[in-house]
């Protein structure tokens, strides 16, 4: 045994200072999550929509399956440190053309799920204004800021999103607290953690819904070169945010279903709407606290507007660097650093989805917030059963860090996630709140099919035509577009097919 | 004022808006980019040699006091890989350059602090020539197709990882993007080693766009 400790080192002391940590971690896949949207505009649309009540219990169920999802999803991500994440995994694991499709379906679905909060916006805004303006007005407002948030760089706006996540936790909370301290009758029910109400028709409806207030968590691998101890920082903000979530969505969704009580909850929720989870909690609390509440809630949104925007233009900007993409969306601000080429993309995506509802007169809160939510949802919730296959596949190619980690857990994990995608489809009817004989229950899942098919054959035609870029599949950010003239490399061994 | 600068002097100059005074680059993009000048400035006259992914210090000594105290940190710890070395190096490879041009006389700093915000720091040039002639230098060799000195073509490769040769061409017509191709090209061939700090220049450059704060 040495008796001299090595020097510290002068390089690790300075990186680590300029590191995140855990809290710093979480904070941003938090964000992404939106907890008071998810309690306050998915659970009340979604029982709405839905009429089913067992959503609480249902978010209990999704956090343990992600858990035990994490579990090799943090595995693979000790073993591939890139910010590409879910893409760049089934790229490792399953091969390029499936990569490609990933990565596709990844732009699709960020992309529906922010622009599907403009709506829930607008709505809010205007509902909190007497409707002095139309919803898509002030949609047309958060859609210009997003848009110059997005231009100024992502760092500029981190901080106000760490204030406003503080309250509107904090504010669930309280909300919650006083709920339970106020049943209906006089009684806490319990019914809507009935695990065995989630045995029936509106499963997969219950889990898809349930699912998308989780949407965010998988991003925690993004930050692991920019974390402190990559090992320790990003699985320890994983768990921490997932188990968070699981225990505000649960406790506060089923907080409502008591004070407004189960047997009313779904009808209350086809009323009042979002507003539900201030009506419960209106008779007990002042109008200040209240109405802080309200501006928290838009807040909410607002932060998940900026943060589904930066999600999606980051894959947008990795597919362009590694010219899966055309090269103008690889483009970046000289000034800010930030990714303008995809900025403005998504931005333009917005405006044309704000335009079109606003021509067609579509509703806001129903057809574009939950329709297009639970859509982005359904192709998050793909590309996480996709993934937790490309982990067990990478894992048997490559084997090390422990079979539980690396064989056990995965497996089980895609099993299950396997089963909730299942479900999930074949109750989509009852999802979206139509008829079982409604085309809409198939067009939804063909557009994620055909976009993921689009994606293999664009992989597989870049192989035939342009080899060097085909190689560079799943390097994300990291990946250097090549000026130089093609010229034959040398695949290192381990590397994607 | 002499024509040849240390490459990331010129660097830093070439990047420097001389109206302002002030950066045209983001400050981490510009962080990475000295850094791997820095970096470039010992590979250049083999004071230190890429190796894979690692760096090896040779028997050359550096040119300069900086340059030393790198090598010896490099020698220190060389089981780095050279994506570390150029993220550790970026964290204060400007405010370094910076003293060492202050040093040389080519600019001054000046401290600014506006009220209630943070002081900003921006670099006065000794003359007018001292700053905008790099960049229009730099974009002249490069129009004319007259690259024909290692360190410049080391430095066109750095610009152009970070995407700063758009804005040396703001003005000109027609780039001539054959001739920063060819540049490109020839680097690869003849220096490897250089050609792969340049590559890891632009993908930590690159991943910075990705990865928010």
């Amino acid at each position: 045994m040495s008796m001299h400790s090595s020097p510290p080192s002068v390089v690790a002391s300075a990186l680590a200072a300029d590191r995140l940590g855990v809290g710093s971690v979480a904070q941003f896949v938090l964000t992404a999550a939106t907890p008071m949207l998810v309690v306050a505009g998915v659970v009340t649309t979604g029982w709405a929509v839905t009429g089913i009540t067992a959503i609480p219990i249902a978010f209990a169920f999704l956090a343990i399956v992600l858990a035990l999802f994490s579990i090799g999803y943090m595995a693979m991500a000790r073993r591939i440190v890139n910010a590409g994440a879910l893409y760049t995994y089934i790229t490792h694991g399953l091969g390029r053309p499936l990569g490609v499709a990933a990565a596709l379906i990844a732009v699709w679905s960020y992309n529906l799920m922010q622009v599907a909060a403009y709506g829930i916006f607008g709505f809010l805004a205007a509902d909190m204004t007497d409707h002095k303006f139309t919803w898509w007005q002030y949609a047309l407002v958060a859609w210009a800021l997003v848009a110059v948030f997005g231009m100024l760089r992502i760092d500029l706006n981190s901080r106000v999103l760490a204030v406003l996540l503080t309250g509107e936790i904090f504010i669930v909370v309280v909300f919650a607290a006083v709920s339970l301290i106020h049943p209906a009758g006089g009684h806490v029910a319990f019914t809507a953690l009935n695990p065995t109400d989630l045995i029936g028709p509106g499963l997969g409806a219950a889990l898809a819904i349930a699912f998308t207030g989780f949407v965010g968590f998988e991003q925690a691998p993004i930050y692991s070169e920019e974390s402190r101890s990559p090992r320790r920082t990003v699985p320890t903000a994983t768990y921490g945010a997932v188990a968070l979530m699981g225990v505000v969505y649960c406790g506060a969704s089923w907080a409502m279903s008591v004070t407004i009580g189960p047997d009313t909850i779904v009808q209350a929720a086809a009323v009042n709407g979002p507003d539900l989870l201030f009506v419960a909690v209106t008779p007990y609390l002042s109008s200040t606290v209240v109405t802080i509440g309200h501006w928290l809630f838009l807040s909410s949104v607002f932060a998940g507007l900026v943060a589904y925007h930066n999600a999606t233009a980051r894959y947008t900007y990795a597919l362009g660097r590694e010219r899966v993409l055309p090269a103008w969306c690889a483009r970046t601000s000289l000034r800010t650093g930030a990714p303008i080429g995809a900025s403005i993309l998504q931005t333009m995506i917005g405006l044309a989805v704000i335009a079109t509802y606003a021509a067609a007169g579509w509703d806001p809160l129903v057809n574009l917030f939950f329709w297009l939510g639970v859509v982005g949802g359904l192709g998050i919730l793909l590309l996480l059963t996709v993934a937790s296959i490309a982990i067990v596949g990478y894992f048997l190619r490559n084997p090390g860090d422990g079979y539980w980690r690396c064989t056990i857990a995965p497996l089980a994990a895609s099993i299950l996630l396997t089963a909730v995608f299942g479900y999930t489809l074949a109750n989509y009817a009852t999802l979206l709140g139509v008829p079982p004989t409604s085309p809409w229950r198939w067009i939804f899942p063909t557009i994620h099919t055909a976009i993921a098919a689009l994606g293999v054959l664009w992989a597989l035609s870049l192989r035939a035509t342009r080899p060097d870029i085909y190689e560079r599949i799943g390097r994300g950010a990291t990946a250097t577009p090549d000026t130089t003239a093609p010229a034959t490399r040398t695949v290192p061994a381990g590397a994607p097919r | 004022m002499g024509d040849t600068l240390r490459l990331a002097d010129d660097l830093f100059l070439v990047a420097l808006d001389e109206q302002t005074g002030r950066h045209i680059v983001h400050t981490r993009t510009l962080g990475v980019a000295l850094a791997g000048a820095l970096l470039s400035e010992l590979v250049l006259p083999s004071c230190i040699n890429v190796v894979g992914d690692r760096l090896k210090r040779a028997a050359v000594p550096p040119p300069d006091a900086l340059t030393h105290d790198i090598a010896e940190t490099i020698d220190a710890e060389p089981h780095h890989q050279l994506a570390t070395w150029i993220a550790f190096l970026a964290t204060d490879a400007t405010d370094r350059i910076a003293d060492r041009l202050v040093r040389t006389r080519h600019i001054t700093k000046v401290a600014s602090r506006a009220r209630l915000r943070t002081p900003t720091m921006t670099y006065a040039a000794a003359s007018t020539m001292g700053t905008a002639w790099r960049a229009v230098r730099l974009t002249t060799l490069l129009q004319a197709g007259h690259i024909d000195q290692l360190q410049d073509a080391v430095l066109v490769a750095i610009c152009h990882a970070i995407g700063l040769t758009g804005h040396l061409w703001r003005d000109t017509r027609q780039p001539n993007r054959e001739h920063l191709d060819w540049i490109l090209r020839k680097l690869a061939e003849t220096r490897p080693d250089l050609h792969h700090l340049v590559t890891c220049v632009s993908a930590t450059a690159g991943a910075q766009a990705f990865t928010p704060r």
